[in-house]
């Protein structure tokens, strides 16, 4: 039992450390490679994690491979868009200049439910609306509508906004992030004016929020009971 | 770069880790594999004292190699030589010849499968 629950600490750490070495890409959008390496890593992992008879290499060796090798590929992938195409594929477009193209979706073996489910997903509820709609390597809809069903902007509209640059959370739980304060351009001690202003201190705050501009937002923690 | 570099860092490691595994279970199974022949023969000539002493010394040999084995090794393929060399010395010590010898084959057998099961051929790869 010890030798178990020691093991999977061990192989947490590895598969931990393979994932962040692998970046930050394997957590969100996974290509086809990333898929492989992701589904086989925790395959191996749970071999010696269940069976206390294969020694650790077993799973370590296996691993380390897979690392290794998609470390490789993903920066051979940056050298050459050849090698990209070969093993990640190329973007599809599905809708092209407002027409769907039946070809490309029979390749993707994408029903028409398939599309319509996308395309809701990206907050369009007619193909009509649609210009172009395209599939990328990682499986997920890029959708561009027509310029005429496009929510106009405030360059469009000739409004000015003012830039309030970055908001961030200043204070968390008590915890001053100083991080976050040179993020939003602002200084401990425009920090300290403003909690001196609030009558209050760092400590019994739970969240607090600014911006470049010098907007800001207090929540002040629950009094416990 | 970073990872680039690390993924040769990686790939050194291995090549090293997988050589060292590969000599070293080369190393002792032929040292094993010697003993016990040595002490076979010894029992072959009736020689019962240096059979005695050559089983001992490969169950204590084993005993240490197997420490080192079994970081890299399945741990099931370790246990039956370990069983097969832990019999040979009561069996030398009460005069089982016999038996003795066909422990010590059987022995000599598992050792140089565990040498073959590690090295990197197309049989076992495939």
């Amino acid at each position: 039992m010890t030798i178990s629950f020691i093991r999977t600490l061990l192989l947490y750490i590895v598969i931990i450390a393979a994932v962040r070495l692998m970046g930050k890409r394997q957590i969100s959008e996974l290509q086809t490679s990333e898929l492989v390496v992701t589904l086989l890593i925790s395959d191996i992992a749970a071999i010696p994690m269940q069976d206390t008879g294969q020694p650790l290499a077993s799973g370590f060796i296996p691993i380390a491979v897979l690392v290794m090798c998609e470390i490789l590929i993903s920066a051979l992938m940056l050298k050459s868009t050849k090698f990209r195409r070969a093993i990640c594929g190329r973007p599809l477009i599905v809708i092209n200049d407002g027409k769907v193209d039946q070809k490309e979706m029979r390749r993707l073996r994408m029903s028409t439910e398939d599309l319509s489910e996308q395309l809701r997903q990206k907050n369009v509820f007619s193909i009509e609306d649609v210009a172009y709609a395209i599939v990328e390597t990682n499986g997920k809809m890029s959708v561009i509508k027509k310029p005429d069903k496009e929510q106009p902007t405030a360059g469009m509209l000739g409004v000015a906004l003012p830039d309030t640059g970055i908001e961030t959370v200043v204070i968390s739980d008590g915890v001053i992030s100083d991080f976050s304060l040179k993020l939003c351009n602002k200084s401990r001690d425009w920090l300290d004016g403003v909690l001196r202003g609030k009558n209050t201190k760092a400590d019994d705050i739970f969240i607090m929020t600014a911006n470049r501009k010098g907007d800001f937002n207090i929540i002040t923690k629950d009094e416990k009971k | 770069m970073k990872r680039v570099w690390a993924s040769a860092i990686i790939f050194v490691f291995l090549v090293v880790i997988c050589v060292i595994g590969t000599n070293t279970t080369k190393k002792v199974s032929a040292q094993m594999a010697q003993t016990v022949t040595t002490a076979k023969e010894a029992a072959a000539k009736g020689d019962m004292d240096t059979a005695l002493k050559f089983s001992r010394k490969a169950s204590s040999d084993w005993r240490d190699s197997h420490e080192y084995l079994c970081t890299f090794m399945p741990h099931n393929q370790l246990e039956s030589i370990d069983q097969t060399l832990s019999v040979l010395p009561m069996l030398c010590y009460y005069g089982a010849t016999d038996q003795f010898e066909a422990e010590c084959e059987r022995g000599i057998t598992q050792i140089m499968y565990l040498n073959e099961s590690q090295l990197p051929s197309i049989a076992n790869i495939l």
